[in-house]
């Protein structure tokens, strides 16, 4: 028999709110207003994924084939140990259960997931890079992560059959790079000095023909990446049946609907984590702490300079199509980003700690606590501003979080290496 | 829905509707439309600006700078619109535009010509 007391205990444990919640009828669980947002959120108001005009094989199979493979193979590596599966791990929605990323040596960022980044406009925490072709080619070259350089992979491109079979199928001819006159067997302008003076060796037709190879493993390496789309939750079977007029609560715990309405309300969080990937992937300011040991980073201000100035980008020659590129265009610069990083994805977000931009924070109980504080940024000033909400509203919310993780909208082999 | 003090009546710019505004020196008159109806967070797209004295004439030629932001979360636009295309009939584009959340905005369309400089604030909840 359940005696009073710990009834009480236990209804002050769950929160009152969501044991409220569960109680209303589901017309009055949430307002008009509320299932906008909880609409907005849901995954069937996820739009079809929209071209990328400087991919012309973006949505190409082919070219996603020979992408998937690439993605796998530790050869792109300078200890032949290094694939991009090392640290974006399928089993784990493509990131890593690290504070940082692990390739040659420890990184500095925490490992961002896949799963619908081909829908952001900038990629990495800083937004450095405008598509994820360009994206690619970055870590394929960090001296901490694959350690290669582009001379050596477009070599690998031409001296491996398969390889050099499917990239002709997408792309076409390969640079003549068996010739030993023209090509050193490492060269890049972003490698070591010895690197670096093959490559300011070699003709600027010959270099840009490298370029284009680089750039196209990338191009490939995206067609790949964007069949990595995020499949239904348990919220978007509660969303589903709620907005289509069902009753829902069994579908969801109170607490987790309870932490619903604070995620869209009080707590404030649907301002950045909005749409059906629960993020705007803008650049935000929120006072998160830099890792221990570490200066504060300057965030968005940095990555968008080197953005603007990357030969990779949407409007270099390397892209397929130059008349778009909007947010290239018109990407704000200046003081006003300084300290802001890229609001991820929530979906998952149960599955992919750490988080943060250095993976500084290890829970989610701790990443609500921080936004709860909202303490004053060291660099910039944070916008985000003190919540007071209680610690039943910080486990409602855990709770909703929680609701977020689903299986990948993704045909299976997509997440598994070629045989 | 927007609000707007000179006038005293209410235009729904987020739904596409031109409203109106005169700058803070009341040297020129504004009317600002977005060219996409509804305006839907996280997209990018364009507005139009009219440029008048105000007794209604055109003014074209003129350097308009376009800022902005939520002011209640300490942050701009999440980009750096420009008005661009520049065309006869006081007419501007303004492209490059985009909100990042639901809420309360502002866009501050400045004005200076080789005279005069003026600036009206447009505050609409999205």
């Amino acid at each position: 028999m359940l005696r009073p007391a710990l009834v009480l205990v236990s209804v002050a444990a769950l929160g009152l709110g969501a044991w409220w919640m569960a109680q209303l009828p589901p017309e009055e669980q949430f307002s008009a207003e509320e299932k906008v947002l909880v609409r907005s959120l849901w995954i069937g108001n996820l739009a079809a994924l929209a071209r990328d005009p400087s991919n012309r094989v973006a949505d190409d199979d082919e070219a996603a084939q020979l992408g998937r493979r690439l993605f796998f193979d530790r050869r792109l590596s300078a200890n032949g140990g290094v694939s991009c599966a090392t640290c974006h791990k399928p089993e784990r929605y493509f990131t890593d259960g690290l504070p940082t990323g692990q390739g040659l040596r420890t990184g500095e960022r925490n490992t961002m997931g896949l799963v619908g980044a081909a829908r952001s406009p900038w990629q990495f925490w800083d937004g450095r890079k405008d598509s994820q072709w360009s994206q690619a080619l970055s870590p394929l070259e960090s001296t901490v992560e694959h350690g290669a350089n582009r001379m050596e992979l477009v070599r690998l491109l031409s001296e491996d059959m398969a390889y050099r079979t499917a990239y002709q199928a997408v792309f076409g001819e390969l640079p003549p790079v068996g010739d030993p006159e023209r090509f050193p067997p490492q060269a890049s302008p972003l490698g070591n000095e010895e690197q670096r003076t093959a490559w300011e060796g070699m003709s600027t037709a010959d270099q840009h023909a490298v370029n284009q190879a680089f750039a196209n493993l990338g191009k490939a390496l995206a067609a790949y990446q964007r069949k990595l789309e995020p499949g239904p939750a348990p919220f978007d079977e509660f969303a589903g049946a709620m907005l289509a007029g069902e009753d829902a609560r069994a579908l969801l715990s109170g607490a987790a609907q309870a932490g619903l309405k604070l995620f869209i309300g009080k707590a404030s969080c649907v301002h950045c984590h909005n749409g059906p990937l629960l993020s705007n992937n803008e650049f935000h300011n929120t006072g998160v702490l830099p890792a221990v040991g570490q200066l504060p980073g300057l965030g968005r201000a940095q990555g968008v300079r080197e953005a603007i100035e990357d030969p990779f980008n949407c409007l270099g020659a390397y892209s397929d199509d130059h008349n778009g590129c909007a947010e290239l265009r018109y990407a704000k610069s200046g003081d006003d980003v300084i300290g802001a990083w890229r609001a991820p994805s929530l979906r998952n977000v149960t599955e992919t700690a750490p988080y943060m931009h250095a993976g500084q924070i290890t829970t989610l109980r701790e990443v609500l606590e921080h936004y709860n504080r909202a303490d004053l940024a060291l660099v910039g000033h944070n916008e985000a501003k003190p919540l007071s909400l209680t610690r039943a509203e910080l486990r409602m919310l855990e709770a909703f979080l929680n609701t977020l993780t689903g299986p990948l909208s993704a045909d299976p082999r997509w997440l598994t290496p070629p045989n | 829905m927007i609000w707007w003090a000179a006038a005293g009546a209410a235009a729904d710019v987020t739904n596409g509707e031109p409203a109106t505004q005169f700058g803070e020196s009341g040297y020129f008159r504004m009317t600002l439309q977005s060219a996409l109806a509804p305006v839907a967070i996280n997209r990018m797209h364009n507005w139009n600006l009219r440029l008048e004295t105000p007794s209604g004439d055109p003014v074209s030629g003129a350097n308009v700078t376009v800022t902005g932001g939520m002011p209640d979360h300490d942050h701009g636009l999440p980009t750096a619109p420009r008005a661009t295309g520049t065309v006869n009939d006081g007419q501007y584009l303004i492209e490059g535009v985009k909100f990042h959340m639901n809420g309360r905005w502002e866009l501050t369309i400045g004005v200076e010509t080789a005279t005069q400089s003026d600036a009206a604030t447009f505050v609409f909840e999205l």
